[in-house]
């Protein structure tokens, strides 16, 4: 018979200690990507406002970013105001969530509310293949199907639009975010208490007066929470301003005009050879630093929304 | 009393009207967003169902006095095979236009032809060669005849031989395997999407490759070795935070850190996979962390109280629970990597891509790039290319969410 | 103030899917009396209850047949308005339930969407009589826009009697109103249940056979789906006809 020692004790196992620190190092990654994205960005964000100001940039109405021709010249011999470009991302996210935002909540509303469950195991699917489809294929639709036809229903009323009207692509951004909004407002709205439902509905309210005075009300923070996830992604949305808004750096509130995007630009600027230290370069990590902050407070608020609200319901 | 209860007055018919609004109101949001998805497959689908044929034309070359492939002048012998089943023929301006019947590759078909049967040699045969993508548009009946010369694509000239063709049985279409089987291509009708595919599948690999074991030991670490503390909520934010940050952002890291900071090489899948890498781990640790959190705690326990290890328990009983979970958020995660195309354009997979790659550091491009480079060619012919390339993408993307499903479903425990 | 029973049900059955849950089901229930139904748990009595204002129209496997009248119009009738009858039946359940608004808004949340509210003063004034009607004034009329989920259990409770109140019900159905309450808030609803009676006709569902004999005049027992005994609840708890009632007094059912 085999007697086995057992210490009470126990032995130190260096490997077990090795890879706990392995794992915490793994888990530490994502601040490690986070910093990096701000840092070196940053880096490039100072190196352009050594050669344009802030106030410039921020402010400035004029995009017309040149590279300096000498080496020694100071300043770039292009405007770099990035205010047509923040107005036609406005522009642009503004048409994408005057379409999502009401699709989105009264969908929600519908497959929470009144669709039975037979509808809903079709539906629901069906709307996060929205989701699915990769900004890519909406850019095509959006530049070839969707703004020629505009173009062609504006003409026909005698509208002049544009070939790349901020419409367009604003239509079809909205399609695409959709499903951001009906699926988060589902959930909220299904969270909330059917005690709720009961007590008005046993005072002889009808179903669409119980949801609009009681249920959506109750739901506010969950669905608001969606909303600012749905513009954050409308403003950080790249591929299909790209192909379907174009680069004309417009100042503009005119939906039937061609604008330009914060994301457009960044592309236009990084495609092709560079400098990497031209001005024109480095004002693509301007913009893109911009960009990463606006989408970070955005999320951050919505996240903090959403996260309080599923305490009051939990 | 008999009006007790009933639909009598007013404002109660008002009322229930307005419930009928509401729900119908509900029933349009969802038609629109389904008929839109609807119009949106269906229009793609009519544009892209064309890319599966392709146009030939049949031609006599003459081979009789050639004994081996280095007498034959390929550009010439086809020239010849053209001139010669059109003798009539002889204006120059007509003769450059008659050229333009065949793709521009004729000399290359006709030396991989003879490659593959050199029988051909010392023999007069009569050998398909790929059509213009004008003449490919024609058959396709994207190009409309009726119109007045100078504003068609097809001139009376070319319109009158292409007729000619038809009528001997010189013209065809055939199945275009070339689709799936070519690289890149200046001429629409030779593109295919295979080297876009590869590199797709290189960089996919790669960001499994990283994303995966990393975002699996975040995971463990967060959820199985850590305490709640104001460290581990502030990884949280953090983790939440970047799954939600626009992939143009890590675009310009990879720029800025891996082209630039590394020097690693512009354009290639390594990098490429890198950055969609950094993109799908806040996912991978997201969906792995729920996969963890589902194991009961009971098997937790009964490990532990046999005396195993935390790192034991982990790995030889939590672990391979929550697996099939994990791998489930995993092809999600490379389903949605596969669909990136802004972060690849930044790092520089834009560039026209003929060969195939052969390894991680070569120049690529992905399937999205591709479809993106070509919906920008104004040629017909590239539109075609363009959807068949998106029903390409979409399919994959059907087959990998299956996957995933089907998975979710095989190895759903109830504990 | 006619003598005729205000509700009357007569052979209701119902059923969840195919399992029965009311057979045959007839009893009168009389005008600004008090009724109580009582039984274990599982007999039957709550589904009895939202019989009566039609709640069980919500489930969708639910099914109903017989005939429930009130004020002499049978309620499942094809051209009833539910709507309607609902306003004409005010409903009070086992855990209170006020909306995430204010004290104010919840009790003019009714009375609003049947458009009895014309003014400002009219809101005003339905607010405080239905409150006072329900002995909430004196303890919350300095805070009316307060949400009405800062009121304590027992105050919440009379909150969601206000809000049924308010809509003017001349029938008013509690589903064990005291049952998640402690037992000083449970008296104080009792006696505000004796008052209200003078108004209303109340039924009131309850596990407690103390309750139901401190507070009704008449009382049903329901077992397992049939209305075993109804009468004067005195007569039914001293002196009970089946021996089904008698168990269950006793104690030795349910």
């Amino acid at each position: 018979m085999v007697e086995r020692q057992i210490s009470l004790t126990g032995r130190k196992r260096p490997l077990e200690t090795v890879l706990k620190l392995t794992l915490k190092l793994a888990s530490v990654l994502a601040i490690f990507v986070t910093m990096g994205i701000v840092l070196s960005m940053a880096f490039e964000t100072w190196q352009f406002f050594q050669k344009v100001s802030v106030w410039e940039f921020l402010f400035g109405l004029e995009w017309s970013p040149q590279t300096a021709i000498r080496a020694d010249q100071v300043g770039s011999s292009g405007s770099f105001g990035a205010v047509p470009l923040i107005t036609g991302t406005l522009l642009i996210s503004a048409i994408a969530m005057a379409v999502a935002a009401p699709i989105g909540l009264i969908s929600a509303i519908y497959l929470s509310e009144y669709a039975s469950a037979r509808v809903r195991a079709w539906v629901k699917p069906l709307l996060e293949m929205l989701a699915g489809i990769p900004s890519v294929v909406y850019g095509f639709f959006a530049a070839l199907v969707v703004a020629p036809f505009i173009r062609m229903t504006g003409g026909s009323f005698g509208l002049e639009v544009a070939s790349e009207s901020a419409l367009a692509a604003g239509l079809v951004m909205g399609v695409m975010i959709i499903p951001l909004i009906s699926s988060l407002s589902d959930d909220v709205l299904n969270a909330v208490p059917n005690s709720l439902r009961e007590a008005s509905l046993g005072m002889g309210a009808t179903q669409a007066e119980t949801i609009k005075k009681v249920i959506v009300p109750a739901a506010i923070p969950g669905i608001a929470g969606s909303f600012l996830l749905a513009a954050s992604a409308a403003i950080g949305e790249t591929m299909i301003v790209v192909m379907a808004a174009g680069l004309a750096a417009n100042l503009t509130a005119n939906p039937l005009e061609a604008v330009t995007t914060v994301t457009a630009q960044i592309v236009a600027l990084l495609t092709g050879d560079q400098e990497f230290d031209s001005a024109k370069t480095l004002s693509a990590f301007a913009l893109g630093l911009l960009l990463f902050i606006t989408t970070l407070i955005l999320n951050m608020i919505a996240m903090r929304i959403v996260n309080k609200y599923r305490e009051q319901y939990d | 009393m008999t009006d007790l209860f009933t639909n009598a007055s007013g404002h109660l018919r008002a009322r229930h009207r307005a419930e009928w609004r509401f729900r119908w109101l509900g029933r349009l949001a969802i038609m629109f967003s389904i008929g839109f998805l609807a119009i949106m497959l269906i229009s793609i689908t009519n544009l892209g169902k064309g890319a599966l044929s392709r146009a030939e034309i049949q031609l006599t070359v003459d081979l009789s006095e050639a004994g081996s492939l280095e007498d034959v002048n390929l550009k010439k012998a086809v020239r010849n095979a053209l001139f010669a089943t059109f003798p009539e023929v002889t204006d120059r301006g007509d003769k450059r236009a008659l050229l333009k019947l065949l793709s521009a590759d004729s000399g290359y078909e006709l030396e991989r032809m003879i490659e593959a049967n050199p029988a051909l040699l010392g023999q007069e045969p009569s050998l398909w060669f790929t059509a213009s993508d004008d003449i490919d548009m024609y058959e396709k009946g994207a190009i409309d005849a009726n119109l007045p010369e100078d504003r068609r694509r097809l001139k009376d000239n070319t319109l009158s031989w292409v007729r000619a063709l038809e009528d001997t049985g010189a013209l065809r279409s055939v199945f275009n395997t070339a689709f799936f089987t070519s690289g890149d291509s200046r001429e629409p009708e030779l593109a295919g999407i295979f080297s876009a595919l590869i590199g797709s599948i290189l960089s996919l690999t790669v960001c499994f490759a990283l994303s995966f074991p990393l975002g699996i030991m975040a995971a463990l670490s967060l959820e199985e070795f850590s305490k709640k503390s104001r460290w581990s909520d502030f990884i949280e934010v953090n983790i939440n935070n970047l799954a939600a940050v626009p992939s143009i952002v890590f675009g310009l890291l990879g720029m800025a850190v891996f082209l630039n900071a590394f020097g690693l090489p512009r354009s290639s899948p390594l990098v490429g996979g890198m950055v969609l890498a950094l993109m799908t781990l806040p996912t991978i640790i997201i969906a792995s962390r729920a996969a963890l959190r589902s194991v009961p705690p009971s098997i937790r326990e009964a490990a532990l109280g046999m005396g195993a290890t935390r790192v034991q328990t982990t790995f030889h009983h939590v672990l391979p629970l929550a697996m099939p979970g994990m791998l489930t958020g995993a092809i999600v995660g490379m389903a949605r990597a596969l669909g990136e195309t802004a972060p690849l354009i930044m790092i520089g997979m834009v560039a026209f891509i003929v060969d195939v790659p052969q390894g991680f550091t070569d120049a690529a491009t992905s399937l999205p790039v591709q479809i993106f480079l070509w919906a920008d060619s104004p040629e017909r012919a590239f539109l075609e290319k363009t959807s068949a390339a998106i029903l390409v993408l979409l399919g994959l993307l059907i087959v990998m969410n299956l996957v995933a499903i089907v998975l979710r479903k095989k190895f759903e425990r109830r504990f | 103030m006619s003598k005729d029973p205000i509700i009357t049900a007569r052979d209701v059955n119902v059923f969840y899917g195919d399992k029965q849950a009311l057979n045959g089901i007839s009893l009168d229930v009389p005008r600004n009396k008090v009724t109580s139904l009582i039984g274990p748990s599982g007999c039957g009595k709550s589904t009895f209850l939202r019989s009566i204002n039609r709640m069980n129209d919500l489930v969708d496997i639910c099914r109903v047949e017989g005939e429930i009248t009130v004020e002499g119009k049978n309620i499942y009738d094809k051209n009833v308005d539910v709507v309607a009858l609902r306003a004409h039946i005010g409903m009070v359940f086992q855990k209170p339930n006020p909306f995430p608004k204010s004290i104010f808004e919840n009790v003019i949340y009714g009375p609003k969407i049947h458009g009895m509210i014309k003014s400002k003063t009219d809101a005003e004034e339905v607010v405080e009589t239905s409150l006072k009607r329900a002995g909430l004034w004196k303890e919350v009329a300095d805070r009316l826009q307060e949400p009405g989920t800062s009121l304590s259990g027992g105050q919440q409770q009379r909150l969601c009697i206000a809000r049924a109140i308010a809509v003017q019900p001349s029938i008013i159905l509690m589903d064990e109103p005291a049952s998640a309450l402690d037992p000083i808030a449970t008296a104080v609803i009792e006696e505000l249940i004796d008052e209200l009676r003078k108004k209303y006709t109340i039924i009131i569902v309850t596990h407690s056979m103390q309750q139901a004999a401190r507070v009704s005049q008449r009382t049903a027992f329901f077992h397992m789906g049939d209305l075993v005994e109804a009468g004067p609840t005195k007569e039914l708890f001293t002196t009970p006809q089946d021996q089904r009632t008698q168990n269950y007094i006793s104690g030795r059912i349910g």
